[in-house]
C-alpha cells in the first residue's frame, strides 16, 4: 500500500467482482446471503433522495469494509464492492437502480450520482487513490467511470483481433471525450493481458498500434481456470500447482508495470514487490503439492491450505498498542479460530533484525519456529530454545518446514544427521530423502574436488540407518538409497550421474547387506518392478557391482540375452522367421536363459537337509527329532553347512532362498541377533550364486561347473568353493565395518563344518590370488595351489585325528 | 378576431383561453405521469413549460392569470430538471417592476427550496460549494456526449 489509503470502488455492475478478490470469507458469505451492500444500493438512495422514495436509508458508512493490509505498509485499502453478488438480490437492486435512473431526470441521473458518490469518498474517506473497477467496453457506467470520473483510464485487453480493435475505438473515443472544468488531461496506459508469447510479432504491432509504452503482462493459466488475487485471498492446492512458472513470469511483470506507471512510488512499489514476491515464492513453496522431475510428476510434501492464513495480525494488549502481522502462519489443523494452534510463524521485513523479530514471535505467539525473509534475500529460522526463556536459537536450516518436520521433530528446524537418522529410527520415513542427500554431500569428494568431504557424518548416517530393525522402514530405506524413481533421482542430477552411482554403491549396497535381509530381498525383488517402470535395475545393478567386487565376475544377464539373440547364427534364424514367430524365438531364447539370473525369497519350511535325513528315517521305532533338536546336534558336532541347513540355492533355477526357521534356531542358540545372522547367510549363498551364474571376462560360464542340486546331505558345493566363498564373505564383512556381522560370520564358523573354518587360515592371502584360485576352480583345473595345501594343514591341525568327522571337510 | 381554428390564424400564439385549456391538460398529463413514476413526466413538464412560458408573454405580470402562467413556468422548469432555465426565468419575471410581492416570493420559495433539495441529494457536491457549477458543467457534458462526440452517448 506504500503508506497511502486506496478505496476500490467496483463500478462493473454487470459483472461484480472485486470484493471476491479482495474480500475475505465472512464478506464472501454476506454476499452470498445477499446482505452485502454497494454502489447499486448507495447510488439508488442518491438517485431517489430527491424524490423521498429511496425505500432504504443507505449511507457511504454503511458500504464500505476495511481489507486487511500489511500493517508494516502503513496503509489502508478500503473496499466498496458493487453489492451482495451474486445473490439474486444483488440483481433485484440493481434492475431498481436502473428503474430508478430512468425515471430520474437530467440534472439528477448516474452522472450526477457517482460524482456525488465520488465527492463522498473524497470527504469522508479521504483516500490518496480512488480506483475504479469498470468495463473498459461501451457501456452506460464504463462510460461515466472513464470519462467523467477517471484521470488515467488503464486499458487492459488481450490481444484478439477483436479485442484489440475495441480498444483502439475506445481510446480514440476517450482521448476525445469532453472533461469537466477544472479536470487534469485524461491519461491513458494500455496493458496486454493473458499473453502466450510476450515477444511475439504481434505483440509488438499491437504495441505499435495502441501505445509505444505498452505493458504486457505474460499468460497465466491458474487465472484462466481460477481466478485470485496476491497477497489476499489464499489460492487452493490445485490452483497453486497449476500455475507457478506462469505466475513467475505474471507476478514481477505485473508489479515492474506498477512501478513504471507510478514513478512517485517507484521505491515503495519496489519494496512491494519484494515482499509479495517473498511471500508469494514462501506460500508456493509450502502449499506446492507436486514436483516434476525429468519429465515425471509426483507428489511432495506441502502445506493444505486449509492450514494457513495470511496476514495474521497478533495483538499483544486489549490496547493494541503492540503487535506484528505474520505473512503466512502455519497451524497444527485445519484452521479453526477457537482450536487451532500455531505452529510456525513467516514474516518478511525490510530492515529489521531478523532476531527482534524471532524473538518476538517466540514471546508472544505459542509458534514452535519462526521465518524471517529479509529484503537482502537473507533467510533465518528460529525455534524457542526455552519456552520460559528469552533465548533463540537459529538454525542453519534454510528451507520452510513442512507438516512432518513438526510431527517427527521436536524442533523442526533442527535438521542435523543425527535428528533425522534419530525420527527414521522411530518410523518417521518422510527424512530418508533428506538423509540420502546429507549423506551425498558429505560424501562427494573426488580428485577433482567436490563438497567439503566429511566422512564421519556420512558414517553417522549410515550406521544409523544400518541399525535399523524395523522391516517395514527398513524397506523404505532401501527404496529411498536405491534411487531408482526420478522423482528421487531429481535432486541429484544437478550434480551428474556420478552422484546417484556414489549413492548406489556406497550408501545403498552396504545397506542391502546390513539391514534386515526380510527387507533387502524384498528390496532386491521390487528392483524388478523398477526395470518395469523407469528402467532402472538397481538389484542386478546392485549384484554385478557385488560379484565384480568379489569374485571378478560380470552378473549382466540382461546384457547377455541380447548378446546372445544378436549372434550371427541366431540373428539369421531370426530373420529368417516371420515377425510372429521372432517374437516367439526371442522368448524362448529368454526362457533358457532365465536360469543365469539369481532371485531371492525365504523358504519357510524345513531345510533341504533336514528333510534329507534319512538314517533318521530308517529307524521308524525312535521319534523323528524335532529341526531344533537335529540342528543342534549338527552344530553340536561343528558340522552345521550354511547351504542346506541355513539357506538353500536351486542351480536350475538361480533361487536363493533363506530357511527362516533354521537361522532363528541357529541365531537363539549362538546369542546373536536373526537378522544378523540371516545378512551372513544371505551374503554367503548370494556369493555361491554369483559363482554359479557369473561371467568371466570371456562371457563364460563354465556350464559343466553347474552346482549340484542341494538335496541330498551328502552332496553339496566343493569344499574348495565353500572355503573361496567364506573368504570372500569375511573380505565383503571387513569391507563393512559391522562389528555385528563380523561376530556373526565368526560366531557361525565356529560351530561349521571344517571348509567353512578355513578362511582363517587364508586371512593373508591376497585377493588376486583368491580369484585365482577360485576360477581354477571354476574350469574345473583342479584345486592343487599352495594355498590349498596351507588350508588342508590347518583344517587337519584343528580337527580331531580320532574323529572320521574331521576328515569331511563338509 | 381569428378564432381558434381559423387557418388564417397564426400558430405562434394562440389566445389566452386557449392556451390556459392547453396548459391545464398538459399539467394534469405530467402530475398522472409523475405519480406513475413515468420517465415520460420529464418531457411533459417540459411541455408545461413551453406552455406557461406562451402563456407569460401574452399576460400581463400584473393579472392573476399573468402571475400564476409565471410561476408555472418556473415550477414547469424545475419540474423538468431545468434548473438553470428556472432560474433564468425568474431574473427575466423579476425584471418586470408589475409582478406582485406575493409572486415574487412564489418563485423564490420554489427556487430555493428546489435548491435545498438537491443540496440535500448531494450534499457532498453542495459542501464543496459550487453544486450549481458542477451540475451546469455535467449538463454540457452530457449534451455534448449526446451530440457524439464520444462513443458514450448512452453515459449521458
Amino acid at each position: 500500500m506504500s503508506g497511502k489509503r486506496v478505496v476500490a470502488l467496483d463500478l462493473d455492475f454487470e459483472a461484480p467482482g472485486l470484493h471476491e478478490k479482495l474480500g475475505d470469507r465472512a464478506l464472501l458469505q454476506h454476499a452470498l446471503k445477499g446482505e452485502l451492500l454497494g454502489a447499486v444500493d448507495l447510488l439508488r438512495r442518491i438517485v431517489q433522495s430527491s424524490s423521498n422514495e429511496s425505500e432504504t436509508r443507505v449511507e457511504l458508512s454503511d458500504v464500505v469494509s476495511e481489507i486487511p493490509v500489511r500493517a508494516a505498509n502503513e496503509g489502508k485499502l478500503l473496499l466498496i464492492p458493487a453489492g451482495a453478488a451474486p445473490s439474486k438480490t444483488y440483481w433485484n437492486r440493481l434492475a431498481r437502480l436502473q428503474g430508478a435512473v430512468k425515471v430520474a431526470a437530467p440534472g439528477e441521473g448516474l452522472a450526477e450520482a457517482v460524482l456525488e458518490l465520488q465527492a463522498r469518498i473524497a470527504r469522508d474517506l479521504t483516500p490518496h487513490y480512488l480506483l475504479i473497477d469498470a468495463r473498459t467496453g461501451i457501456t452506460e457506467l464504463g462510460g461515466l467511470a472513464t470519462s467523467l470520473l477517471a484521470d488515467h483510464v488503464v486499458c487492459m485487453t488481450t490481444n484478439s483481433p477483436e479485442s484489440v480493435r475495441g480498444i483502439e475505438v475506445v481510446a480514440s473515443a476517450l482521448r476525445e471525450a469532453p472533461r469537466l472544468k477544472g479536470r487534469s488531461v485524461l491519461k491513458l496506459s494500455f496493458v496486454l493481458s493473458r499473453v502466450e508469447a510476450v515477444g511475439g510479432e504481434s505483440v509488438k504491432e499491437i504495441a505499435a498500434r495502441l501505445a509505444k509504452d505498452i505493458a504486457v503482462l505474460p499468460h497465466d493459466s491458474g487465472v484462466a481456470t481460477a481466478e485470485y488475487l496476491y497477497g489476499a485471498v489464499a489460492p487452493n492446492d490445485a490452483q497453486t500447482a497449476e500455475r507457478d512458472d506462469a505466475a513467475n513470469r505474471l507476478f514481477p511483470a505485473t508489479l515492474d508495470w506498477i512501478a513504471k506507471t507510478f514513478p512517485n512510488h517507484s521505491a515503495a512499489a519496489q519494496a512491494a514487490r519484494r515482499r509479495m514476491e517473498s511471500v508469494e515464492n514462501a506460500w508456493s513453496f509450502m502449499t506446492r503439492s507436486t514436483q516434476s522431475s525429468r519429465g515425471w510428476s509426483s507428489s511432495r510434501s506441502h502445506w493444505a491450505s486449509e492450514r494457513l492464513n495470511r496476514s495474521v495480525r497478533v495483538l499483544v494488549n486489549a490496547s493494541g498498542s503492540e503487535w506484528r502481522e505474520a505473512d503466512i502462519v502455519a497451524y497444527d489443523t485445519r484452521f479453526d479460530p477457537r482450536t487451532s494452534k500455531v505452529l510456525m510463524v513467516v514474516e518478511y521485513v525490510e530492515a529489521e533484525d531478523s532476531d527482534d523479530v524471532a524473538r518476538w514471535w517466540l514471546r508472544n505467539s505459542d509458534a514452535k519456529v519462526v521465518v524471517v525473509f529479509r529484503k537482502d534475500g537473507e533467510r533465518k529460522m528460529y525455534s524457542a530454545a526455552n519456552k520460559w526463556s528469552n533465548t533463540i536459537n537459529a538454525s542453519a536450516r534454510r528451507d520452510i518446514p513442512m507438516p512432518e518436520d513438526f510431527d517427527g521433530l521436536s524442533d523442526p528446524t533442527d535438521v542435523s544427521p543425527e535428528i533425522l537418522v534419530e525420527a527414521v529410527q522411530r518410523g518417521h520415513e518422510y527424512f530418508l530423502d533428506r538423509l540420502v542427500r546429507q549423506w551425498s554431500e558429505a560424501s562427494r569428494r573426488s580428485l577433482h574436488g567436490g563438497a567439503p568431504w566429511r566422512p564421519s557424518v556420512a558414517k553417522k548416517i549410515l550406521d544409523g540407518l544400518a541399525s535399523v530393525g524395523h522391516v517395514g522402514t527398513a524397506r523404505h530405506i532401501l527404496w529411498a538409497t536405491a534411487l531408482v524413481s526420478p522423482r528421487r533421482q531429481g535432486s541429484f542430477f544437478e550434480n551428474g550421474r556420478g552422484d546417484i552411482e556414489q549413492v548406489r554403491a556406497e550408501l545403498f549396497a552396504p545397506l542391502v547387506w546390513r539391514l534386515p535381509p526380510k527387507a533387502s530381498i524384498e528390496a532386491l525383488r521390487e528392483s524388478r518392478r523398477g526395470m518395469r517402470e523407469h528402467h532402472e535395475d538397481s538389484g542386478t545393478s546392485f549384484l554385478n557391482h557385488f560379484s565384480q567386487e568379489t569374485l571378478g565376475l560380470r552378473y549382466e544377464p540382461d546384457s547377455f540375452f541380447r548378446r546372445t539373440i544378436s549372434r550371427p547364427e541366431l540373428a539369421t534364424n531370426l530373420r529368417a522367421a516371420r515377425d510372429d514367430d521372432e517374437v516367439t524365438d526371442i522368448w524362448a531364447v529368454s526362457r533358457t536363459l532365465r536360469f543365469t539370473e539369481l532371485s531371492f525369497g525365504f523358504d519357510e519350511g524345513d531345510p533341504p537337509y533336514f528333510s534329507v535325513s534319512e538314517e533318521m528315517d530308517r529307524d521308524e521305532a525312535k521319534p523323528k527329532p524335532s529341526l531344533r533338536s537335529q540342528l543342534g546336534e549338527v552344530m553340536r558336532q561343528g558340522r552345521l553347512t550354511t547351504l542346506g541347513w541355513l539357506s538353500a540355492y536351486e542351480a536350475t533355477s538361480g533361487r536363493v532362498s533363506l530357511c527362516e526357521s533354521a537361522i532363528k534356531i541357529c541365531a537363539e542358540r549362538l546369542s546373536i541377533q536373526e537378522r544378523h545372522l540371516g545378512s551372513v547367510v544371505m551374503m554367503h549363498t548370494t556369493l555361491l550364486g554369483l559363482a554359479h551364474v557369473g561371467r568371466d571376462l570371456d562371457g563364460k560360464l563354465w556350464g559343466d561347473f553347474a552346482l549340484p542340486q542341494v538335496d541330498s546331505h551328502f552332496v553339496g558345493a566343493s569344499s574348495s568353493l565353500v572355503t573361496l566363498v567364506q573368504v570372500f564373505t569375511h573380505r565383503q564383512l571387513l569391507k563393512l565395518n559391522d562389528t555385528a556381522l563380523l561376530h556373526a560370520f565368526e560366531r557361525l564358523s565356529e560351530i561349521q563344518a571344517p571348509a567353512y573354518r578355513g578362511w582363517k587360515a587364508l586371512r593373508s592371502m591376497p585377493l588376486e590370488d583368491a580369484r585365482q584360485w577360485f576360477m581354477c576352480v571354476r574350469r574345473g583345473l583342479g584345486t592343487n595351489t599352495p594355498w590349498m595345501m596351507k588350508l588342508e594343514e590347518s583344517l587337519l591341525d584343528v580337527a580331531e585325528p580320532s574323529s572320521p568327522e574331521s576328515r569331511r571337510l563338509i | 378576431m381569428k378564432q381558434i381554428g381559423d387557418s388564417t390564424m397564426p400558430p405562434e400564439l394562440p389566445p389566452a383561453e386557449a392556451l390556459n385549456a392547453l396548459v391545464s391538460i398538459a399539467i394534469m398529463r405530467a402530475e398522472m405521469l409523475e405519480d406513475a413514476h413515468e420517465p415520460a413526466q420529464v418531457g411533459a413538464w417540459r411541455e408545461v413549460l413551453q406552455l406557461e412560458t406562451r402563456l407569460a408573454e401574452i399576460t400581463s405580470a400584473a393579472s392573476p392569470p399573468g402571475g400564476v402562467a409565471r410561476a408555472g413556468a418556473v415550477d414547469a422548469a424545475l419540474k423538468s430538471r431545468q434548473f438553470e432555465r428556472a432560474s433564468r426565468l425568474r431574473q427575466e419575471y423579476f425584471e418586470d417592476a408589475q409582478l406582485p410581492k406575493a409572486r415574487r416570493e412564489e418563485i423564490s420559495s420554489m427556487i430555493k427550496n428546489y435548491a435545498l433539495a438537491r443540496e440535500r441529494q448531494f450534499p457532498a457536491l453542495a459542501a464543496k460549494g459550487a453544486l450549481d457549477a458542477v451540475l451546469s458543467q455535467v449538463s454540457n457534458w452530457r449534451a455534448q456526449m449526446s451530440e457524439g462526440r464520444g462513443i458514450f452517448p448512452v453515459a449521458a
